[in-house]
């Protein structure tokens, strides 16, 4: 049986380091998603990355939280949105990467296949640029779903709202990116991508 | 479609989402599949947001971070855990742990100790937090971390330094010592 995030936490108060790598591997893939997808770039995405496992490090004997993943997206946003705040209008969640490439072209994913060949293709484009114009809000909460499944109930408390509100921003969300796509929609309803 | 139903679509389109997220109860789970069985626009407005969400899962970027990044967070792991682990073998600790006993020792008596009185334990477990605070963040760390081992020692060892001043009974610097050095290894 996987040996759980708070075994693991336990383990590496103990002093064992293992444990701490076993818990960023684990979470690796869907913070950097999150982070990535938030900031749309990859450079500051390492960075935010980066800071997010200091910030555990240092302050594991604060940890009270039951939701691991829950924790480490809480922390990014908070990086994220400081970084935003501190170099405004230079960097933004809002647009496309600082360098004018779009999200799509600056790390189009190691694996090969289906992704590779839809993040290439025109509605792949459009789909990166429709997430990308949403308001910051719903942009967070659709991606906490997306890449970190985070539930309704711990993303409204990482954004200090209702969960109904959460749930109304999701909802707003997804509904303007089937707006967005809807010239596109039969090829994603029929699975043609 | 009547106004009931309009305003129960708005309310399923939410329970929807909470069904997809697994965050939804047996009975109100029911209730939806009900509606959604009589209501074709909510079962194609939830089937179309299955849609946008599993194609944005495949043409969002996610890639994953440099192995620069990697190795510099695996040092940090490893020094901060290092910082720990020779906490109680440096002499620094040594000479902070005199100066947190200084401040206990003289806190102790301006605070409630009368000439050949035992302190109350209250303020004697007051005075080993204030040792332990500050032994604590002389080293590397904010104060604050009731209950962990590390948390445990530092207590042990205002008990100790207490017990050699003779300002509590042994039992009490005993109950420490042990609380702190004996579990949950022995």
């Amino acid at each position: 049986m996987e040996v759980t995030d708070h075994e693991l936490l336990s383990q590496y108060r103990r002093g064992h380091v293992a444990a701490l790598e076993t818990l960023v591997e684990r979470h690796r893939r869907t913070v950097f998603g999150f982070i990535l997808n938030m900031t749309n770039d990859y450079g500051d995405a390492e960075e935010v990355f980066q800071e997010v496992w200091f910030r555990v490090i240092r302050k594991i004997g604060m940890y009270r939280e039951r939701n691991f993943p829950g924790w480490l997206v809480r922390i990014a946003r908070n990086i994220i949105i400081d970084r935003a705040r501190r170099r405004k209008p230079d960097f933004s969640l809002d647009s496309e990467s600082r360098d004018g490439r779009s999200p799509g072209d600056v790390l189009p994913g190691k694996d090969p296949g289906p992704r590779a060949r839809l993040a290439a293709s025109d509605l792949g484009r459009k789909i990166v640029a429709a997430v990308a114009v949403l308001p910051r809000e719903q942009k967070e909460v659709f991606l906490m779903r997306l890449r970190a499944e985070i539930p309704f109930k711990e993303i409204a408390r990482i954004q200090k709202v209702s969960i109904n509100t959460a749930l109304a921003r999701m909802q707003y969300a997804l509904d303007k990116l089937r707006t967005l796509l809807k010239d596109d929609y039969e090829g994603l309803a029929s699975g043609r991508l | 479609m009547t106004e009931t139903v309009k305003m129960n679509c708005e309310e399923s389109r939410r329970l929807s989402l909470l069904a997809d997220s697994g965050e939804l109860s047996g009975g109100t789970a029911g209730q939806l599949e009900a509606h959604l069985a009589a209501c074709d626009a909510c079962r194609a407005w939830r089937d179309g947001v299955r849609d946008v969400f599993s194609a944005a899962k495949n043409a969002l970027p996610a890639g994953e971070p440099s192995p620069a990044v990697m190795s510099r967070i695996r040092a940090a792991a490893e020094r901060r855990t290092g910082a720990r682990v020779i906490l109680f073998r440096q002499p620094l600790f040594g000479a902070i742990a005199a100066a947190a006993a200084a401040v206990l020792i003289a806190a102790g008596g301006w605070l409630m100790l009368a000439p050949g009185k035992t302190a109350p334990s209250k303020h004697v477990d007051r005075l080993l937090v204030i040792a332990a605070a500050v032994s604590e963040n002389g080293v590397h760390e904010p104060a604050a971390r009731n209950g962990t081992e590390h948390d445990q020692k530092l207590r042990a060892l205002g008990a100790q330094l207490l017990l050699m001043e003779g300002l509590v009974a042994e039992e009490s610097a005993d109950a420490n010592l042990n609380g702190a050095f004996l579990a949950p290894d022995a």
